[in-house]
C-alpha cells in the first residue's frame, strides 16, 4: 500500500514536471525551511503564505523576524511546497480541527491565540501550572502545525502567595523563549502584576489596573534583607520584561519615587526614580497602581482592548481566533475544584465535630467517621494542596496518612476487643 | 409618545393667565409674559440644533439658557458651552404671533411656532433603577431580565436612576461591614453587562443621591445628570476599609490596589481620576482649572476653583456643584407624568416615547420582597434564641423541633434571595453554619430519644447543644 502511494505520488510530481513550470512565490525561513506558494498577505509584522502539500492546501502565517527571504513570482516546476530541509510542519487536515489535551480542540486554520484566564489568588486559583500546561500545548500546536500560537494571559486577580510567584517566574521565562506571551490586564494587583511584568506585552481594558506588589506577612511588609531582595528581584523582572526597575521599585516600597519625562516628538520615555520628571507616578507615602490612561501614557502598556476583536488588532491578527480551547478548559476544570474544595472541606470538618461530640454513635462508629474524614482530606490534598495548607491549614498529607494509619489501628484493636468480650 | 406639555397644563397656564391679567396679580402676570414676548434670544450650535429663548447669564466659557419652546409651551433651563456655540443673535423679533392661541377664544389661528431643529424622530427611553444599597438591593442576578427586556425595546437611550445611600449601612450596624460593600467585582460585571450588550446606545446616569460606594457606579458613565437635591459623595469608603493598616508599607499597597479598581469604573466614564482620587482621600487637595469646556482637575490649591483645601474631609458634590464644576451636564428635576419630561428635553429629545419595560417594577418588586423576608428571618433570630434558652428538661426535644423549624425557614430565604444570604454573612452567620446547626440538633435529638428509651420514659434530659453565635447572644 506505501509502495503504491509512493508511486502515485512519483506519477503526479512526474506530471507536473512534465507540465510547464509555475509562477509561484517562495518564503525561506531562518531555520532552513521553504514553503512555495501564494502570498495571500503581507505586513511589517508577518506574512501569510497559501500552501500546497499534496492533496492539501492551507495558509501559513510566519512572523517576519523567523523568515529569511521571500521572492515573489519564481518560476517553479511544481506548486507543491516540497520537503523543507528543517522541521516538517504537518498539516492534518485542511478543515485544521484535531483534538488537542484532555478534549480541547484545536482549530490551526488560522493563526491565533490560545487564551489562559488567570483569576482569583496567586498560588490558588491562579498557578504556575496551568501556564506551564499551555506552554506545552503552544509547543504541540506549533509541532503539529507550524505555527505557534500567541499566548494571551487574561489577568484578573488581587495578588497572592510569594512562593508561587517564584515558580511563575520560572515557568514563564522558558515559555518565552518558544513562543510570544502577552498580558490583557483587568486587574493584576501584587503578585498578578508581577507576573504580567514577565510578558513580551501588557494590555489594559478600560477598567485595568496593575500595581501595588508590596510583599507583606499577616499585619507587617517585609524589612532589611527581605525587602532589599525583592526590590532587587522584582526589578529583575521588570527588565526582563522590557520595563524601568524603578516601576517595579515604586510598586514594592511607599518612599520610593517614581517619575517620568516623555518626548513630544519621538514618545521615547525616561523614568526616574525621584520627582524630576513632568510626569510623577508615585510619591512618598505612595504605592503605585496603574490605570489604563497612566499605562497607556508612560508606555507600561502596550495598548487598549475590550474586546477580543480590539486585541486582535493590537496583536495584528488580521482577526480574533482561538487556535485552541486548552487554555479556558483548564481553567474553568481548576476553579471548579477549589469552589467544591471551598464547599466540601469545611462541611467534613463540620460533620466530624457532630459526630466526635455525640453521645449516640459509639466509639466505633466515631472512628470509622474520622477515617472517612482523613481519607478525603488526603484526597484534597492530591487535588488542591494550595487549598488545603494556605486556606483550610489542614495538616500535611504525609501527616494525615500516618494519623490514617493510627486510626485504623485503633479501629481494629477495638473491633477486636469487642470479639473478646462476647 | 408624549409630548413634552400637555394640553391640560397649557390650559392651566392660559387660564391663570386670564385670571391674573383680571386680577392684576404681578408675578403671575410676569409668568405669562413670556408668551406675549416679541422677541428672543436664537443660539445656533454647531451640531445644526438652534435655540430660542432668553439668555439668563453668561461666562467666558458658557452661556446659561432658558429655552423656549412655544410649539409646547415647555421652558427648560440649561447651560450650552461656548465652543458649541456658532452664534448668538440677542433681541431676535419672534417669528409669528408671540401668544398662542386663547382655548377660549372663537376664530383665534393657532401660533405659527418657530421652528426648532430637534431630532424629528420619536426616540424611546428605558429607564433603569439602581436603588437602595450596593450588593444587595442593587444586586447583579436581578438586572439579568432585564437586560433581555431592554434588547427586546431597542431603546434610543437607557436613563439610570441613581438613588443609593450605602454609607450608613442601614441593615447592618457592624462597621467592619463596610468591607463588604467594596465587592468591586460584581459591581464591574453589572457595568459590564449594560456597556457590552448596549454598545451603541445612549446611556446616561440621572442622580438623585449616590452616597458611598453608588458613587463609583455613578462615575463609570459620563453623561451625568443630577436631580435638585442630588448628591454625589461617598468614595472615602476607599480610605475608610485601608486607614486601619499601620505598616506604611501595607497601608500605601491597600490603598494603591483599592483606588487603582474603584478608578478603573472611573476610566470608563472618562471622568478625571484626580477628582476620583480627591473623593476618595482625605489628604487629598483639589481644585480645577476651566479649559475651555473642559475641566483640569489638581490635588492641590493652585486651580482657579479651590474646592477642598482640608486634609480630613472628602469633596461632597450637590447638584449645582456638581454641575457648575461639570462633573454633571446639567441639574434636571424629575417632571411631567413618567417624571422625565425635563430630562429628555435636555437630552434633545423634544418628543419622547418612555418605554414600557420591566425594569422599575421588577426591581421595586425585588426589594420589597427581600426585605420583608430578611425582616422575617431577624425575627426568626430573636425566636431561635428563646428556643434555645427554652429547650431543657422534658421540653427539650420541643423547642430543640422548634429551632430547626425556624432555621430552616431562614435557609429557605437564603435560597429565595442571594441578598439574604450576603447579609446574614456579614452578621457572622453563614448557610453551613445553619446546616450543620440542623444537623447538630438532629443528632441530639437522637441522643436524648435514646436516653428516653433507656430509662423507659416519654421525656428525656440533658442540655441542648450549643450552635454558632447569633447576633445579640447565643452560643
Amino acid at each position: 500500500m506505501k509502495g503504491l502511494k509512493n508511486g502515485l505520488m512519483m506519477l503526479g510530481v512526474a506530471l507536473m514536471l512534465a507540465l510547464p513550470g509555475f509562477a509561484a512565490d517562495r518564503v525561506t525561513m531562518k531555520d532552513g525551511r521553504v514553503f512555495v506558494g501564494d502570498i495571500v498577505e503581507t505586513t511589517e509584522n508577518y506574512v501569510r503564505v497559501k500552501v500546497t502539500t499534496g492533496a492539501l492546501v492551507k495558509e501559513l502565517v510566519f512572523w517576519m523576524n523567523e523568515v529569511a527571504s521571500i521572492e515573489r513570482d519564481i518560476k517553479t516546476e511544481t506548486r507543491d511546497s516540497g520537503q523543507p530541509s528543517g522541521p516538517t510542519p504537518v498539516g492534518v487536515t485542511n478543515v485544521e480541527t484535531i483534538r488537542g489535551t484532555r478534549g480541547s480542540t484545536i482549530d490551526a486554520s488560522k493563526h491565533g491565540v490560545i487564551v489562559l484566564p488567570l483569576s482569583g489568588m496567586v498560588g490558588i486559583e491562579f498557578r504556575h501550572q496551568e501556564i506551564e500546561a499551555v506552554g506545552k500545548e503552544a509547543d504541540r500546536i506549533k509541532e503539529l502545525t507550524g505555527i505557534s500560537p500567541i499566548i494571551v494571559l487574561d489577568i484578573e486577580s488581587g495578588g497572592g502567595l510569594v512562593i508561587e510567584m517564584e515558580k511563575i517566574h520560572q515557568t514563564l521565562v522558558e515559555i518565552r523563549k518558544r513562543h510570544r506571551v502577552v498580558a490583557w490586564i483587568r486587574e493584576a494587583i501584587s503578585a498578578a502584576c508581577a507576573t504580567a511584568l514577565h510578558c513580551h506585552e501588557i494590555y489594559f481594558r478600560t477598567e485595568g489596573n496593575a500595581g501595588a506588589m508590596t510583599m507583606f506577612a499577616g499585619t507587617r511588609a517585609v524589612q532589611g534583607e527581605e525587602l532589599e531582595r525583592w526590590l532587587r528581584t522584582a526589578g529583575d523582572w521588570a527588565e526582563y520584561g522590557g520595563r524601568s526597575r524603578y516601576i517595579a521599585e515604586a510598586m514594592i516600597h511607599e518612599p520610593k519615587l517614581l517619575s517620568y519625562d516623555k518626548d513630544p516628538v519621538t514618545g521615547e520615555v525616561t523614568w526616574y526614580n525621584d520627582l524630576s520628571g513632568e510626569f510623577v507616578l508615585s510619591r512618598a507615602g505612595e504605592n503605585l497602581s496603574f490605570t489604563v490612561s497612566t499605562a497607556l501614557h508612560s508606555g507600561f502598556a502596550d495598548g487598549r482592548a475590550d474586546t477580543e476583536e480590539e486585541l486582535a488588532k493590537l496583536l495584528d491578527l488580521p482577526a480574533w481566533h482561538e487556535v485552541s480551547d486548552f487554555g479556558r478548559r483548564i481553567h474553568k476544570e481548576w476553579n471548579a475544584t477549589i469552589e467544591r474544595a471551598r464547599v466540601e472541606i469545611p462541611r467534613l470538618f463540620g460533620e466530624y465535630q457532630i459526630i466526635q461530640g455525640s453521645s449516640v454513635a459509639s466509639n466505633a462508629q466515631k472512628i470509622r467517621q474520622a477515617i472517612t474524614l482523613v481519607e478525603e482530606l488526603i484526597r484534597w490534598w492530591d487535588r488542591c494542596p494550595n487549598v488545603c495548607e494556605y486556606e483550610f491549614g489542614i495538616p500535611p498529607k504525609d501527616v494525615l496518612e500516618r494519623q490514617l494509619r493510627e486510626l485504623k489501628k485503633q479501629l481494629a484493636d477495638l473491633l477486636a476487643q469487642e470479639r473478646r468480650g462476647r | 409618545m408624549n409630548r413634552i406639555l400637555s394640553s391640560g397644563r397649557w390650559a392651566t397656564v392660559v387660564g391663570l393667565g386670564v385670571v391674573c391679567s383680571v386680577l392684576g396679580a404681578p408675578q403671575s402676570q410676569a409668568r405669562v409674559a413670556w408668551l406675549q414676548q416679541d422677541t428672543e434670544d436664537v443660539l445656533y450650535l454647531n451640531d445644526g440644533r438652534v435655540l430660542r429663548g432668553r439668555i439668563l447669564s453668561e461666562t467666558r466659557t458658557d452661556v446659561r439658557f432658558e429655552i423656549h419652546d412655544r410649539k409646547t409651551g415647555l421652558k427648560s433651563q440649561m447651560t450650552i458651552f461656548r465652543d458649541q456655540i456658532v452664534d448668538i443673535k440677542r433681541g431676535v423679533a419672534v417669528e409669528g404671533p408671540a401668544k398662542p392661541a386663547d382655548a377660549g377664544a372663537e376664530g383665534a389661528a393657532p401660533a405659527k411656532a418657530p421652528e426648532q431643529n430637534f431630532d424629528p424622530s420619536i426616540p424611546s427611553i428605558y429607564v433603569v433603577p439602581f436603588k437602595g444599597e450596593m450588593a444587595t438591593d442593587i444586586f447583579i442576578d436581578v438586572y439579568q431580565p432585564i437586560i433581555d427586556d431592554i434588547k427586546k425595546h431597542n431603546p434610543t437611550c437607557i436613563v439610570f436612576r441613581l438613588d443609593s445611600d450605602s454609607s450608613e449601612h442601614k441593615l447592618n450596624p457592624n462597621p467592619r461591614a463596610i468591607e463588604d460593600y467594596l465587592n468591586f467585582e460584581e459591581y464591574r460585571r453589572l457595568v459590564h453587562m449594560f456597556k457590552d450588550n448596549f454598545r451603541d446606545t445612549r446611556q446616561v446616569m440621572w442622580i438623585a443621591k449616590s452616597k458611598g460606594v453608588s458613587s463609583i457606579m455613578a462615575l463609570a458613565w459620563n453623561e451625568i445628570y443630577m436631580e435638585p437635591n442630588g448628591v454625589l459623595d461617598g468614595l472615602n469608603i476607599v480610605h475608610q476599609v485601608t486607614a486601619a493598616w499601620q505598616d506604611p508599607d501595607v497601608r500605601a499597597k491597600m490603598q494603591a490596589a483599592w483606588a487603582g479598581i474603584a478608578k478603573g469604573f472611573v476610566e470608563h466614564g472618562k471622568h478625571d481620576l484626580n477628582l476620583a482620587h480627591a473623593m476618595m482621600f482625605p489628604n487629598a487637595k483639589l481644585s480645577a482649572d476651566f479649559k475651555g469646556r473642559n475641566v483640569v482637575w489638581k490635588l492641590d490649591e493652585t486651580g482657579e476653583v479651590v474646592v477642598d483645601t482640608r486634609e480630613d474631609w472628602t469633596p461632597t458634590f450637590m447638584a449645582e456643584d456638581a454641575r457648575n464644576l461639570r462633573i454633571s451636564q446639567e441639574t434636571v428635576e424629575a417632571t411631567g407624568k413618567d417624571n422625565l419630561a425635563d430630562l429628555a428635553f435636555i437630552l434633545g429629545y423634544r418628543e419622547y416615547r418612555k418605554c414600557d419595560g420591566v425594569a422599575e417594577s421588577t426591581i421595586e418588586k425585588y426589594i420589597t420582597a427581600w426585605r420583608e423576608r430578611f425582616a422575617q428571618t431577624e425575627k426568626l433570630m430573636l425566636d431561635i434564641q428563646d428556643y434555645r434558652r427554652w429547650a431543657t428538661g422534658d421540653d427539650e426535644v420541643k423547642y430543640l423541633g422548634a429551632e430547626v423549624s425556624a432555621i430552616e425557614k431562614i435557609l429557605a430565604a437564603m435560597n429565595q434571595f442571594k441578598a439574604i444570604e450576603r447579609e446574614w454573612e456579614r452578621r457572622g452567620v453563614s448557610k453551613l453554619d445553619l446546616e450543620l446547626r440542623v444537623r447538630q440538633i438532629r443528632e441530639r435529638i437522637r441522643e436524648v430519644n435514646n436516653q428516653n428509651r433507656d430509662r423507659g420514659r416519654g421525656t428525656g434530659g440533658g442540655g441542648g447543644g450549643r450552635g454558632p453565635g447569633i447576633p445579640g447572644g447565643g452560643g
